[in-house]
């Protein structure tokens, strides 16, 4: 092999074991949780909002054609800003997508599972949902919106 | 036949990924990689008596906590019941260390607790409990990763495990199952004691060896068939 191209290689290499580490570094340090499948929960048919605590909640929410169900046939909930919620989506009729616009919650919404994510909603504001995955001819319309909402102290 | 030699890495990935899948239990289990090491916060928590008391005044004794629901008809009696019979081999509860059955349900009752704790017998060192606030049960619940999701009929979906605290309320291990290996329930105690096995000790770095280790491996393979290769190519 020619000189230079083994330099060149053997860098490559080094950059890619310094990319590595630092990807597993910064992954702990930032605390990404990856979406979750959640294998032994039986799919719900109706979406729900659980509120456990002040600032907990659990949203159990449905995506169907062409709507998202998140609290009794709701596309709209309302939280307080700081509010941890525990995001269960499952789809009652085919794959669906769900995006929380300017979060990091962005899971499937597969017919017969369950997945999950957990997020903190720390601002305040309208947090637009929309589907991501086509899904028929009404997919352009399936939205849905997360308001939160600044607490008073 | 020869093995495709692009699919080296790939099989590797794929071996890896097997040995990395998180197996077994429910619902969705704890991250110990970030809880492990942590102390718990100091929460009040309420008794079956109703009597109240901070979760750091057990400081200076391991600590064996067991979250569960009171109206569980299926695993959290059994955990219960198995605890009871481990537990039994290696001390006594209050005396030797405290065993800590904690409810997860923000809607338990000091009355819950009193029935769960006369259904399953349990004697007066081991303390069924209750956190007095429900934003501080999630703080508890948060420092030990522990995550539920809520099922109609207040019914829970629930890992479970048990969690070893040591004698300054520190995360020390965890147990999965609903019944406790007793050798593992062994190695468990003595950790929580501060009796640490040697290999418990490198665990961290073993962590990241194996990952250089196995990434240095895939790329040396990559490597090795490419020059191997270049060299097949110029020679013919």
């Amino acid at each position: 092999m020619d000189r230079a191209e083994r330099n060149i290689l053997t860098v490559a290499i080094g950059l890619l074991l310094f990319f590595f580490v630092l990807i597993v570094y910064a992954a702990k340090g930032l605390k990404i949780d990856l979406p979750t499948c959640v294998t032994n929960v039986q799919p719900f048919r109706e979406g729900r909002l659980i509120q456990h605590a002040p600032d907990r909640y659990e949203l159990h929410a449905v995506a169907r054609m062409w709507f998202f169900d998140f609290n009794g046939g709701s596309n709209e909930i309302e939280i307080p800003a700081g509010s941890v919620v525990d995001i269960y989506l499952t789809s009652a009729d085919v794959v669906h997508g769900m995006h929380i616009n300017g979060t990091t919650v962005n899971l499937m919404a597969i017919p017969g599972t369950v997945n999950y994510a957990r997020y903190r909603f720390e601002k305040p504001g309208v947090y637009h949902v929309v589907c991501h995955e086509f899904c028929g001819v009404g997919h352009q319309a399936m939205q849905g919106k997360i308001v939160v909402k600044e607490v008073e102290r | 036949m020869r093995f495709p030699a692009p699919l080296v890495p790939l099989f590797l990935l794929f071996l890896f990924s097997l040995v990395s899948a998180q197996t077994g239990g429910t619902g969705i289990p704890p991250n110990e990689s970030r809880t492990l090491g942590n102390p718990v916060p100091d929460v009040v928590l309420v008794d079956s008596e109703g009597k109240e008391f901070n979760l750091y005044q057990l400081k200076g004794k391991p600590v064996i906590l067991s979250p569960i629901y009171t109206h569980c008809t299926s695993a959290c009696p059994i955990i219960t019941e198995s605890l009871k019979k481990t537990v039994k081999l290696f001390g006594e509860p209050g005396k030797d260390f405290y065993v800590l059955t904690l409810t997860f349900d923000p809607k338990d009752t000091v009355e819950d607790l009193r029935k769960f704790r006369v259904e399953h017998r349990l004697g007066r060192g081991w303390k069924v409990v209750m956190v007095k606030d429900r934003s501080q049960l999630f703080k508890l619940l948060d420092a030990i990763d522990f995550r539920f999701a809520t099922l109609p009929d207040r019914q829970f979906v629930h890992p479970n495990l048990i969690v070893f605290l040591d004698r300054d309320m520190v995360i020390r291990k965890y147990m999965y199952g609903v019944t406790f290996d007793r050798l593992e329930f062994a190695n468990a105690l003595r950790i929580a004691r501060g009796e640490i096995a040697l290999p418990e000790k490198f665990r961290g770095y073993l962590f990241l060896v194996g990952m250089l280790g196995f990434v240095g491996t895939v790329i040396f393979t990559i490597v090795r068939i490419t020059q191997l290769r270049y060299r097949k190519k110029i020679t013919a």
